[in-house]
């Protein structure tokens, strides 16, 4: 599949947040490298056809058109578990979790790319660009901790991952690995999480506008 | 006995496991990405699985 067939807005994504974030965990880490192939294609594209195909079991059940930002997270997040873009440089040991919590950052950041559209919009269209910028360098999203906590003696980020990594096994019969992750229940989850992060969110933008007010 | 008004109403309604209707009022993604216009750096030069660096971004 040639990049030509990748939606525009798949290319964006890919661009501006994917691959900003690979290169970030491969850059600090040698260990980390990328496949170059999942299958036959490039992981650009077999990375594409997966969010397809998570697009098209969410919208099944749909009347609209258009995947909200908590189904497209949380399709994204799917489509990155089921094809593990990250691995050992070398036959270095990368975390077994390593994809599940590249799936859910990047699910995160997804959440964040429209809060920050959000936000923009009461903003004077000269000012967009910038704060725009700000708040992609400077606001990171938040999972709760354990000051939060109610009764875990784990930290949620770890019970999270761990949900995702369980959602797929290996089945004893076919001998295949078997993906079982729910797109409904976690897009759910993803919109907790945005509710937990708008206020750390504001605050966040609050504090450029006392560096930069906006008249 | 437990509280349970908000079950007890839920279960009142009519069934409704038919498809969502409430997914239209959220923005394009693809105007939301656009303000990531100027972000992208030119050179994403990332270790790849076959032991070559490569950029990883898209090119149209």
């Amino acid at each position: 599949m040639k990049n030509k067939q990748l939606s525009d807005t798949y290319k964006m994504l890919y661009n501006y947040v994917i691959a900003d974030i690979l290169f970030q965990i491969c850059d600090k880490n040698d260990d980390y490298c990328v496949k170059y192939y999942v299958g036959e294609d490039k992981l650009p594209s077999a990375l594409w056809k997966k969010i397809q195909e998570y697009e098209a079991k969410a919208s099944a059940n749909m009347s609209g058109t258009r995947l909200d930002r908590h189904k497209l997270a949380s399709c994204i997040c799917g489509a990155i578990i089921e094809i593990k873009p990250l691995v050992g440089f070398n036959g270095a040991q990368i975390p077994k979790n390593a994809n599940e919590i590249l799936a859910l950052y990047i699910g995160l950041n997804v959440i964040k790319a429209f809060m920050m559209y959000d936000i923009l919009n009461d903003v004077p269209v000269e000012k967009k660009n910038e704060i725009h910028k700000y708040l992609r360098n400077n606001f990171d999203m938040r999972l709760p901790s354990l000051d939060n906590n109610i009764c875990d003696s784990q930290e949620y980020r770890q019970n999270i991952v761990n949900a995702l990594y369980w959602s797929h096994f290996k089945c004893d019969i076919s001998q295949k690995e078997c993906y079982c992750y729910d797109i409904w229940a976690y897009s759910k989850i993803f919109y907790h999480l945005e509710v937990y992060n708008k206020d750390y969110f504001e605050k966040c933008y609050q504090e450029y506008i006392k560096t930069e007010p906006i008249n | 006995m437990l509280a349970v008004g908000n079950l007890l109403e839920a279960l009142s309604e009519k069934e409704n496991t038919q498809k969502y209707k409430d997914c239209n009022d959220d923005h394009d993604f693809g105007k939301v990405l656009e303000y990531y216009n100027d972000s992208a750096q030119s050179d994403y030069e990332t270790m790849c699985s076959d032991g070559r660096k490569r950029n990883l971004l898209l090119n149209d």
